[in-house]
């Protein structure tokens, strides 16, 4: 007998277990998935009926009442999202427009965020929270369409679904099927992912995704009771979370160029998926106090560290390096937008000048208080907004063709590798028991040989490194200098995907 | 230090080997693009080069490099039809001249009819994907009604009867979607 069949008979047998009263309470359950899944089609409406029952047998199996179970799994947790039917659509933002233009067979730009639990997760119970979570997030309930001039974002209202992790994380993600999602929900052990095509948003945007969907999966996991984190993932969506904040906070002022010097990149024969990933788990205590051992931020000391690094892995030995700094601009304009809502710094340093850590952090923090001010960020802003309005009438099919071979010659070469940090998240204190730490991956490479991002939960800064080299130089660098500068940390990884 | 290993042993990279196959053809296909044309240029007339260059295109179109956005059966065939047309084009410009105005509206018409039919088998999950074959729909009604005024004998009996099997299928995706066909025409046309 398949799996499938076997678990459909479980739940007719507990049914028949169950006495009258009990056996209506389900009955009503099931009459209310249907009337706020009106909307799914049948396939989509049987698989979200299939998610209830395996949750609701989950909680008997592990000793905890009907009643429970039908207090946490339940059809309320819905929404009216799924009994109404897909009329929205959503243009891109003017950052995210590059993205599906760009876009190869063999590359796309994702990132992914992961939460590791101090638990193994229960997948019944993850798909449960996402099909609660998504109605929070229209934005993301979407497909991605070609139109004449720019592509967009149509609703679709379908059945999401997670899958056990099964491929390189960061590949890229099918989305040419009709319908398809422009992210995954992914599990491994105790650690939950979600991956995302840019066009969705950045990493703040991805964040609260991920952050919603922690909260919707501990309490349904652990019966937690309502509060405040629970009132956001159930309030509706806020007009503002999928606005182009670009359009919207777009100043008179002269546009800076995105064109730079080609950087000198790390050696290394290049692959083009990501060969191998790092994270080094390091106390956050140990590392502001090396930080401000150099009187520098995290951010300033950690590409410091990077730039000594990847001298160490190129044999050039001249030219400038460079690391591009992603900026959250939420810091400089209060959006909601859930969007991408991000521009770059590009941090510089001449290769003869990359000698000890006290004078790179001393010029990395000049250079971050210089190129990090409203000022650049605006001229930037109106820099990408101006950009997207000169080509708004090209059509598409010209835009891909001329984009696609820009991107392909100058790409990722003005910069030697990327630092984007997500910076700290919180959790409420009765979620954030149950979680012990964060990472968050790039996936962005084409010409660099590693990507690095951090981000930090409770006391540990992730700070991880996508490896798209043979050549483990950079990764075995950093480690090195980490270790002499007496961060506590604790290296875990992949292995070589070839 | 150890690295204590947090991912899978055998997690797949979906899509590599495909991705070598594909360069693979659209490497030989290459080769054969430049050879033809090199060995046509030392024979001369006819330039049947044009039509192996054509085909090698639409070949590498169509298989080798797949919609990587919005895939869907309304759309291949769509892009069938225009490669084949072009393919007819270039056969009738260079090899064999006075069929290809017969046979590409032939070609034209029958795919706008097998998209309709497709979609009027399945409107609610053909509905998204129907603005690729209207607006071939629309092209191809107007343009073949400009050469049912132009051309004479059977060009233009063929030319007529395709224009109205277009313009036919035109309303019935109007009526059948209303609001719908507009609203995503909307959607299609923006320039935010």
């Amino acid at each position: 007998m398949s799996r499938k069949k076997k678990k459909q008979g479980d739940f007719n047998l507990y049914l028949q277990t169950l006495n009258e009263q009990d056996a209506k309470e389900v009955k009503r359950l099931f009459t209310e998935i249907d009337q706020r899944c009106c909307h799914l089609p049948k396939k989509d409406r049987a698989l979200m009926y299939k998610d209830f029952e395996n949750a609701i047998l989950w909680y008997k199996d592990n000793n905890l009442s009907l009643e429970t179970a039908l207090k946490y799994a339940s059809a309320k947790n819905l929404g009216g999202f799924f009994s109404r039917p897909s009329l929205l659509w959503f243009a891109l933002d003017d950052a995210a427009k590059i993205y599906p233009i760009a876009l190869k067979s063999n590359f796309m730009a994702t990132f992914r965020l992961s939460a590791y639990l101090k638990d193994d997760v229960v997948p019944q119970l993850l798909q449960l929270a996402l099909n609660f979570t998504v109605k929070r997030f229209p934005h993301f309930a979407t497909t991605l369409k070609k139109g004449f001039f720019w592509h967009y974002l149509n609703a679709r209202k379908r059945h999401y679904s997670v899958s056990i992790e099964d491929r390189v994380p960061c590949t890229p993600i099918r989305i040419a099927a009709s319908g398809a999602p422009a992210f995954r929900v992914v599990y491994y052990k105790n650690r939950i992912s979600v991956e995302f095509f840019h066009v969705l948003c950045d990493g703040y945007g991805g964040m609260q995704f991920l952050k919603s969907l922690l909260v919707n999966y501990l309490r349904l996991r652990y019966q937690l009771e309502d509060d405040n984190a629970w009132d956001y993932v159930n309030q509706s969506p806020v007009a503002g979370e999928s606005e182009n904040a670009f359009e919207k906070y777009r100043k008179r002022v002269s546009a800076s160029g995105f064109l730079d010097k080609i950087a000198v990149q790390m050696n290394g024969k290049p692959v083009n998926h990501p060969y191998r990933l790092i994270h080094f788990k390091m106390d956050m205590n140990s590392l502001k106090e090396a930080a401000h051992r150099y009187n520098s931020t995290v951010t300033a000391y950690l590409l410091a560290i990077m730039f000594i690094a990847q001298k160490g892995a190129t044999d050039v030995q001249s030219g400038e390096m460079a690391i591009q700094v992603p900026l959250n601009m939420r810091k400089f304009y209060p959006s909601p937008t859930l969007n991408n809502f991000s521009m770059y710094m590009m941090v510089r340093e001449n290769i003869d000048n990359i000698t000890s850590l006290e004078s790179l952090t001393e010029d990395i923090t000049k250079q971050m208080k210089e190129k990090g001010t409203a000022e650049n960020m605006d001229r930037m802003v109106a820099s990408a907004s101006r950009f997207v309005h000169m080509l708004r009438f090209i059509p598409l099919s010209l835009k891909t063709a001329v984009a696609r071979q820009v991107y392909g010659f100058l790409g990722d070469k003005v910069f030697s590798n990327t630092l984007s940090n997500l910076g700290p998240v919180e959790l409420e204190p009765q979620y954030a028991k149950y979680v012990e730490s964060m990472d968050f991956i790039l996936g962005t490479g084409i010409t660099n040989r590693a990507c690095c991002s951090l981000v930090s939960f409770g006391n540990t800064a992730t700070f991880s490194i996508t490896q798209y080299t043979t050549d483990p130089s950079f990764a075995s660098e950093m480690e090195k200098i980490l270790t002499k500068e007496k961060v506590e940390f604790v290296k875990e990884g992949s292995p070589i995907w070839k | 230090m150890e690295m204590k290993n947090v991912y899978p042993d055998n997690l797949k990279n979906k899509g590599r080997g495909l991705l070598i196959t594909r360069k693979v053809f659209t490497f030989i296909l290459w080769i054969g693009a430049i050879a033809s044309v090199i060995v046509n240029l030392s024979t001369g007339k006819p330039w049947w080069c044009a039509v192996v260059c054509v085909s090698v295109f639409a070949v590498h179109r169509l298989l080798l490099s797949p919609q990587l956005v919005e895939r869907n059966m309304i759309g291949l065939f769509i892009n069938l039809a225009s490669y084949a047309s072009l393919v007819l084009l270039s056969i009738g410009l260079t090899l064999s001249e006075g069929w290809d105005l017969f046979v590409i509206p032939i070609v034209c018409a029958g795919t706008i009819l097998v998209c309709t039919l497709l979609f009027l088998f399945d409107t609610e999950g053909q509905k998204n994907s129907v603005h690729s074959s209207a607006v071939l729909s629309f092209i191809c009604t107007i343009a073949f009604m400009i050469g049912f005024l132009n051309l004479q004998g059977r060009d233009r009996l063929v030319m007529g009867i395709c224009s109205l099997v277009s313009a036919v299928s035109l309303i019935v995706y109007t009526s059948v979607l209303r609001t719908d066909f507009f609203r995503e025409f909307k959607r299609r046309f923006h320039v935010k």
